[in-house]
């Protein structure tokens, strides 16, 4: 049972670092925007599935080929209330502008990452998907857009803890399990720059994929972005 | 794509395959089958449903049916009161019947519209007439089960012959609004609260397995002044019903259901049971509660917690016994 986790857990590892490769220089988040060559440290706090603190990095590329900046980026995430290094989790990805008219700007987000869990029934670690477009603004001083996304856990390792088992289900099987959950959200995000500090503040509203409520239906967070 | 990276992507794709990826969704992997999924778990189908049911005794007997807590919980913890204590068995002298309720334990699922105290009134009058025709029923019931059990007394007085009400939630909105603030630990930083909304990042309630599953996560901890340190165990919760079910007693945020506004016709006696231990509906609050039915009594069972019916069998068995010899 053990040799076979391990085989999973490195299949898994595997598994991500081959969309790494594939997302070429994938590598940060709630900043605004970044030009080439800029680079960025954020930290980001408030309730997003529980109250978590986040730590990030990106920097902005420039795409000669499609006349564009990339900003890759890396965020980390760990659930604080009671702090718990077993509910975490990691993200990297790349952000690009897709469309630029005038003061309008659409950008996607793409980022996979891998989140983990423990709690009184079972431990878990899924590896996820997120996709994202924000529509707005982004000014020399201030940027402000709406956001929508959809995060799925695509598979996830789930181990029944010994309280679940001796209580409740005996045969309860742990593996390996496919699409176990996902998330759309649609919010607000947006911010103010004061000389290289840049404070970002989002809000917006969590449904489950087939629009189920969720615990916690609401996301609001504060964030503080260092440029340099 | 270069040739390592579709090397790495075939190896992958070999791996997983090999590996035995399971469906979240699929009854039996993370949560026990239903009666749906598994013919041979003992059932009865009516109402328009099918419920795990079982039965114990002489059907001939005078029925007395068991009514399990939630909105949403099961019936496997109120087996215990179905064995021998003191050389008695409830089934000694009685048939008795326990049954998960609708969409729960291991009864068929159902959508949330189909749940409204209509429904489960109706549920158990068909159960009754099926168990006991034409002759009245005793009713045990333990927590949102005394409150199901004083429901359907409030409609049907004829057919209950004795009610034993163990530790009742609120009885009528206004007795729930005085308490709602002490049900749940609603404290933003407590790990049971946070590991409930971080699950989501891992596994979401889209269907009635993943659902139940959840549902599990606040069952050890979110009522800590129950004092329940070890849950009782279920077969498996009914997040739908038991979500659906509450709301269908609670109006713009305010609960406005009221079981007791008939029980003035029943006159019959009834058993309240407490624990010593609950601090939010033990035995003041029960007191409180008794004053809604014309003629009733109250036992507190020493040093035990909101589900005495699994810690403290004997002694609930007991106070049942000597309850029924007076009443039958």
């Amino acid at each position: 049972m053990i040799a076979r986790r391990v085989m999973s857990l490195v299949l898994a590892v595997a598994l991500f670092v081959a969309l790494l490769a594939l997302c070429g220089t994938a590598r940060a988040q709630s900043f605004s925007r970044l030009e080439a060559g800029e680079q960025t440290v954020s930290a980001e706090t408030g309730l997003q599935s529980g109250i978590v603190t986040s730590l990030g990095y990106a920097r902005g590329l420039r795409l000669g080929i499609l006349d564009r900046t990339l900003i890759p980026f890396a965020q980390a995430s760990l659930a604080v209330a009671k702090p718990d290094l077993h509910d975490y989790a990691f993200r990297v990805g790349s952000q690009i502008s897709v469309v630029s008219i005038g003061w309008f700007d659409l950008s996607t987000q793409v980022a996979f990452g891998v989140a983990g869990t423990e709690n009184g029934i079972y431990s878990g670690t899924a590896l996820r998907t997120e996709l994202a477009l924000l529509a707005g603004h982004y000014g020399r001083r201030w940027f402000a857009v709406a956001e929508a996304g959809w995060a799925r856990a695509w598979l996830t390792y789930i181990e029944n803890g010994d309280w679940y088992r001796t209580n409740i289900y005996p045969d309860a099987r742990d593996g390996w399990y496919s699409g176990t959950g996902g998330i759309l959200h649609g919010g607000a995000k947006g911010g103010v720059t004061v000389g290289p500090v840049e404070l970002v503040l989002r809000a917006g509203v969590n449904k489950t994929e087939t629009l189920q409520a969720l615990d916690l239906p609401f996301y609001a967070t504060v964030g503080a972005n260092l440029r340099f | 794509m270069r040739p390592i990276q579709t090397a790495a992507l075939l190896m992958m794709a070999a791996g997983l395959g090999a590996c035995d990826v399971h469906d979240p969704s699929e009854a039996g992997n993370l949560v026990p089958k239903t009666v749906d999924e598994d013919p041979t778990i003992p059932s009865i189908a009516l109402a328009g449903t099918v419920f795990h049911y079982e039965t114990f005794g002489d059907p001939t007997r005078p029925a007395i049916i068991f009514l399990h807590g939630g909105p949403g919980r099961d019936s496997r913890d109120m087996l215990l009161l179905k064995d021998r204590y003191d050389g008695y068995a409830l089934a000694d002298d009685h048939f008795v019947v326990n049954w998960d309720q609708r969409g729960t334990g291991l009864s068929r699922r159902h959508d949330c519209d189909v749940f409204s105290l209509d429904r489960i009134d109706a549920d158990l009058d068909e159960l009754v007439d099926r168990v006991s025709p034409g002759r009245p029923v005793i009713l045990i019931g333990h927590s949102w089960g005394a409150m199901y059990a004083t429901l359907y007394i409030n409609h049907h007085p004829e057919k209950v012959a004795g009610a034993v009400l163990m530790e009742p939630g609120p009885l009528n909105g206004a007795m729930f609004e005085s308490i709602k603030g002490d049900l749940y630990d609603m404290d933003v930083f407590s790990e049971w609260l946070n590991d409930d909304v971080w699950e989501g990042q891992l596994l979401t309630p889209d269907d009635h397995a993943r659902a139940d599953y959840h549902r599990l996560l606040g069952m050890r901890d979110a009522q800590p002044k129950f004092h329940d340190v070890n849950p009782a165990p279920v077969w498996r919760l009914g997040a739908v019903a038991s979500k659906c079910v509450m709301n269908s007693g609670i109006k713009d945020g305010k609960a406005v259901y009221d079981f007791t506004d008939h029980l003035a016709a029943y006159t019959t006696r009834v058993l309240f049971i407490a624990s010593s231990e609950n601090e939010v509906t033990g035995t003041a609050f029960q007191q409180r509660q008794r004053q809604f039915y014309p003629s009733a009594d109250l036992v507190t069972i020493p040093d035990s917690p909101h589900e005495m019916q699994w810690s403290h069998p004997a002694e609930t068995v007991a106070a049942i016994r000597s309850y029924l010899t007076e009443v039958e």
